[in-house]
């Protein structure tokens, strides 16, 4: 009787709880997939990386000095992030206001970036475009394109401590070229077009970056905070690190934070 | 972290309220490496990989049972998981993305979403076209 009963039950069990329709094994590769942190992984060049799926960010920046002068220089701008970069390309739109005091020097950007493959990514685009006065506040129209990877043989998988961001790309515009006072120094007129990212975790979501930007070398650090699941980006770096080019270090720092919609 | 945290919100307020900013002081000769890329670089990392990378693979570890049971579905896991994570896994095949059905409406039928009439104009011939994605009806005429 009680076999019986254990034999029913097994029965009912077969027909009434639901089995795998189609059971799937996760790839051993994506368990090992090594991703970058929420910490930015540059303070002046870009990345691979993009924003895209419906989020906008809104940041702030800071350089304790201009070079060759002893004024400060501060600058704010808003983006938007659409598109999907895994599946098809992610699209990055972004404006900046780098005269804060009259708001009437106002710049574009794009990105359009697209994850490849194992924590590999691509992005082609431009900044400063449209820019009222070149010679005001940048080196005019830029394009660059670049790739990030992230190397998947360092770092813990669980807390991103040692996980190795690494970037590299080429640019015309300000990675290309010095400024004119910097000429007028002796420093010559060319930069290096090339440009390039390490960024390394050095605790969980904060990087510790260094960075040549084409014209001269950048170090800082990185950290991202989240406050009610809202990401707040926080970096502060030394640039200018080498006589290549401008007069001097200088502490620049910046603030933002990114909306998901 | 905390502490770490702190001393950058300290240093750039610091710098924010000794200096103040504007781009228009500087002189006609001299071409700023500007503060401008700090805006455009950080933003975009931090909005894409919002979710600490301890969770990824926890997250992932979560789909294998998911996906084991065969409840995993696209729009939960772009919740729990986010954007990037839930495209991964779409490329992965581990998540199958069901094509959404486009119907198309008919005069005097109702929409699916609001009760609202597909068409409302003049012209008897228009029809209206909705197609249910994670925002609603996109319609048109």
């Amino acid at each position: 009787m009680r076999i019986s009963l254990w034999a029913a039950l097994a029965l009912a069990g077969h027909f009434f709880i639901p089995v795998a329709g189609h059971a799937q094994q996760v790839p051993e590769w994506l368990m090992s997939l090594k991703l970058p942190n929420a910490a930015a992984k540059s303070i002046m060049t870009p990345s691979g990386w993009g924003a895209a799926y419906g989020s906008i960010y809104l940041g702030a920046g800071a350089a304790e000095r201009t070079p060759y002068l002893p004024s400060a220089d501060g600058i704010v701008g808003i983006g938007y992030g659409m598109g999907d970069p895994v599946l098809t390309a992610g699209l990055q739109i972004g404006t900046t206001v780098s005269d804060l005091s009259e708001f009437d020097n106002v710049s574009f950007s794009f990105k359009v970036h697209r994850y490849l493959t194992k924590g590999t990514s691509i992005a082609f685009g431009a900044e400063s475009l449209f820019s009222r006065d070149r010679l005001a506040d940048d080196a005019g129209d830029t394009f660059y394109l670049v790739a990030s990877h992230i190397l998947q043989s360092f770092g813990s998988s669980g807390s991103g401590i040692g996980r190795v961001h690494v970037s590299a790309g080429v640019g015309t515009g300000r990675f290309a070229e010095k400024s004119e006072r910097d000429f007028s120094e002796g420093k010559g007129r060319d930069g290096t077009m090339a440009f390039g990212n390490v960024a390394v975790g050095v605790a969980r979501d904060v990087n510790v970056i260094v960075e040549w930007s084409g014209t001269n070398l950048i170090t800082g650090m990185s950290t991202t905070i989240h406050a009610r699941k809202i990401p707040i980006a926080l970096s502060i770096g030394l640039a200018d690190l080498t006589g290549y080019s401008g007069d001097g270090v200088r502490v620049v720092g910046a603030a933002a934070v990114a909306l998901a919609f | 972290m905390r502490i770490i945290a702190l001393i950058m919100i300290t240093g750039g307020g610091l710098l924010a309220s000794t200096r103040p900013a504007g781009g228009q002081e500087v002189d006609s000769d001299v071409n700023i490496p500007m503060p401008r890329e700090i805006v455009t670089t950080i933003p975009a990392v931090s909005g894409l990989f919002a979710t600490p990378v301890i969770t990824q693979e926890l997250a992932i570890q979560g789909v294998l049972v998911e996906a084991e049971v065969g409840t995993l579905n696209e729009a939960a896991a772009r919740v729990e998981l986010g954007d990037f994570m839930t495209s991964l896994l779409i490329k992965a095949g581990l998540i199958t993305v069901e094509p959404q059905p486009i119907r198309v409406a008919t005069f005097g039928e109702q929409s699916e979403e609001g009760a609202r009439p597909a068409w409302t104009g003049r012209t008897p011939m228009a029809l209206s076209m909705s197609r249910t994605r994670r925002s609603g009806a996109v319609r048109g005429r």
